[in-house]
């Protein structure tokens, strides 16, 4: 019986995180392509993946949901045979965590700033942006060290800091800078193309969010990567693009709230309508939660 | 069957003789170790360790001055437990608590060793430098001591008397092969530094490391364990009158106040004996804040720096400090001293 609820499991858990049926993950692939030195990206479904490879131990960012960890593996294995040694969690939000206990059982240390594991360890109930809740995480999930503002990883011959940004895609989220090869793994304080979900629910906020987007620029040379939390692999270029979008929008929602404007009357104006052209994704969600950001 | 029962029963007294003596290990709470250094260890020994037993890994507190220290130290630990050695912490850079990190990473590939960001540019910067320092005035200072024995006329001429005679033939034997040591010692930085505050969440335990600010160096970290309100005070807190070398007085004043302000009920500090009671943190956090407020009203009224010293005495701690033994007070006044120049640099603003 044992064994049987073992199979079920990931099963159980694939349809709780996302609906998505077996075949859906029979479909997803799962690849990794170098970015810079010993840095790579690997895309599959769910947050992007970095990743380090050397002498010291396999190093990733993120681990995206359990059902695609052994294609994750793989992927790192078309690198290096080495096994993953430490996993950094951007945040918490199961897309980029969900293979975490998979990999806590293979022997990787998990690692993530202090709010992650607050947050993981209890069922998350939003009720403003969203009206859902994320269950707790099983215990093996949570990050074996949490850190409050930043930590810095001698391995690999890489210097790899994880410094935690303020209230922006939640309350939790850290960039991760590869000094060495000059990469930084934003998380979802970065969506290339699309606009951001913003967890207002769950400690987010705009203006955290262009916050970090003005960090990441200020360590940035016009040769930096950057790995947004989904979508393509980024240039600074890009990210200033991202940053003007946001806080353009975030102008126009507050001098509209400041006119007295409702909710309503703010989404049927379309503050983003001259980035829709370029962004082919509906904006209410991420107007909304500028709104809440400027009003909470 | 006999033979075999003799000879292991021989080699585990002698791995116990060995071990004991460097150190007495000491269960402090169940599953919490203090190695506190015997006097007279065979080679240099002077901090004290702390060693944290889960189920899901072993937390070290610092790795002795020696690796044969350390190297003791490890078979200690895998006689109470199969766990490996997860996490190897230094409280900071100076040498008698990280010379032993060597020990731990190769007996533990995976050990990860933790520090403040400025333990591990430190120990590349100033710590390369100082440990070529000893290496070079070693030899030296055996061979004064041989000199001493050999002509029975001690330091300044005076004959040797039993008492120190036998202190130097100490001395000399701890010197010689705590020489032989230190020239294999390779310096093993921290590879996972912080800045203010991590936690270890091991099977059952949870271990909280904090850098409160400067204090006795600029990265100094403190180790707590909640589950037993033990708290590993590194060097913030020793059997003596502090030594200000490297120190930050005005942060370190702060830094114990923060101490004060922790939950524990056993302050474990890396010099002297586990402290149940908070005397030693009351005393010295008011000696720092008493040189800290003289001195800056030293700095403030214009002296120099050796008026500072003669104006800063500290004379409501002699007693505390065994000042009033008349064959310390000379060091006590010169700790002063020392204190008091550190703290002047710091309060005109010329530590950076």
């Amino acid at each position: 019986m044992r064994r049987t609820w073992i199979g079920i499991a990931p099963l159980v858990l694939l349809w709780a995180v996302s609906g998505f049926a077996q075949d859906d993950w029979d479909s997803v692939v799962v690849t990794a392509s170098p970015v810079r030195d010993n840095v790579y990206m690997i895309v599959g479904r769910g947050g992007n993946i970095g990743l380090c490879t050397g002498a010291d131990g396999t190093f990733i960012v993120d681990d995206q949901y359990a059902p695609l960890t052994d294609k994750i593996v793989a992927a790192i294995e078309t690198v290096t045979d080495d096994p993953v040694r430490f996993v950094v969690n951007t945040h918490f939000h199961g897309d980029h965590t969900g293979g975490n206990e998979n990999f806590g059982k293979m022997g990787a240390i998990l690692i993530a700033q202090e709010n992650v594991r607050r947050r993981m360890s209890v069922e998350q109930v939003r009720t403003l942006l969203r009206q859902d809740s994320i269950p707790a995480f099983p215990v093996g999930a949570l990050p074996q060290i949490t850190y409050t503002d930043e930590v810095t990883f001698f391995w690999n011959d890489e210097e790899i800091r994880a410094f935690h940004v303020e209230h922006a895609h939640t309350d939790a989220d850290a960039i991760i800078h590869f000094k060495k090869a000059d990469v930084f793994h934003m998380g979802d304080t970065f969506f290339r193309g699309r606009y951001p979900f913003i967890d207002i629910d769950l400690g987010g906020n705009v203006d955290g969010v262009i916050a970090a987007a003005d960090a990441v620029l200020s360590m940035s040379k016009a040769t930096t990567r950057i790995i947004p939390g989904h979508g393509d692999l980024a240039t600074p270029d890009d990210l200033k693009a991202y940053r003007n979008m946001l806080f353009s929008v975030r102008f126009a929602v507050r001098n509209m709230i400041e006119e007295g404007k409702t909710l309503e009357e703010i989404l049927a104006a379309r503050p983003t309508a001259s980035f829709d052209a370029s962004i082919s994704e509906d904006s209410e969600q991420f107007v909304r939660s500028v709104y809440f950001s400027l009003t909470r | 069957l006999r033979t075999i029962v003799l000879v292991v029963a021989l080699v585990l007294a002698a791995a116990e003789a060995s071990a004991e003596e460097f150190f007495d290990l000491v269960e402090i709470a169940q599953g919490v170790y203090g190695a506190l250094v015997v006097d007279r260890p065979p080679t240099y020994v002077f901090a004290n360790a702390l060693v944290v037993i889960d189920e899901a890994g072993v937390v070290v507190v610092d790795t002795h001055q020696s690796p044969s220290a350390a190297t003791a130290l490890v078979g200690k630990i895998e006689a109470l437990t199969e766990a490996p050695v997860r996490y190897v912490i230094n409280t900071h850079w100076h040498g008698d608590h990280v010379y032993g990190n060597q020990v731990y990473r190769d007996r533990y590939p995976g050990a990860v060793f933790i520090g403040h960001q400025s333990t591990r540019e430190d120990m590349l910067g100033e710590g390369v430098a100082r440990r070529a320092e000893e290496l070079e005035a070693l030899p030296e200072s055996i061979h004064q001591r041989e000199l001493w024995l050999e002509t029975g006329k001690g330091p300044e001429g005076r004959p040797l008397t039993e008492a120190l005679r036998e202190r130097l033939e100490y001395s000399r034997s701890a010197r010689t092969r705590y020489l032989a040591e230190l020239g294999a010692v390779d310096l093993v930085p921290p590879n996972l530094t912080f800045e203010r505050k991590l936690v270890l969440y091991l099977g059952r335990r949870t271990v909280e490391v904090r850098h409160l600010g400067r204090a006795h160096t600029r990265g100094d970290v403190v180790v707590y364990l909640p589950d037993v309100k033990i708290l590993a005070v590194g060097d913030l807190l020793e059997d003596g009158f502090p030594y200000f070398g490297d120190a930050y007085p005005s942060g370190w004043a702060k830094a114990l106040q923060e101490v004060g302000s922790l939950e524990a009920a056993v302050l474990f500090p890396s010099h002297g004996p586990i402290l149940r009671d908070r005397e030693l943190l009351d005393v010295e956090t008011r000696l720092l804040s008493t040189l800290t407020e003289d001195v800056r009203q030293a700095v403030a009224d214009g002296l120099s720096i050796e008026e500072a010293k003669d104006r800063v005495v500290l004379e409501e701690f002699r007693s505390f400090f065994g000042g009033d033994d008349p064959a310390r007070a000379e060091d006590y006044r010169e700790n002063v001293r020392a204190a008091v120049e550190r703290a002047y640099r710091e309060a005109s603003g010329q530590l950076e």
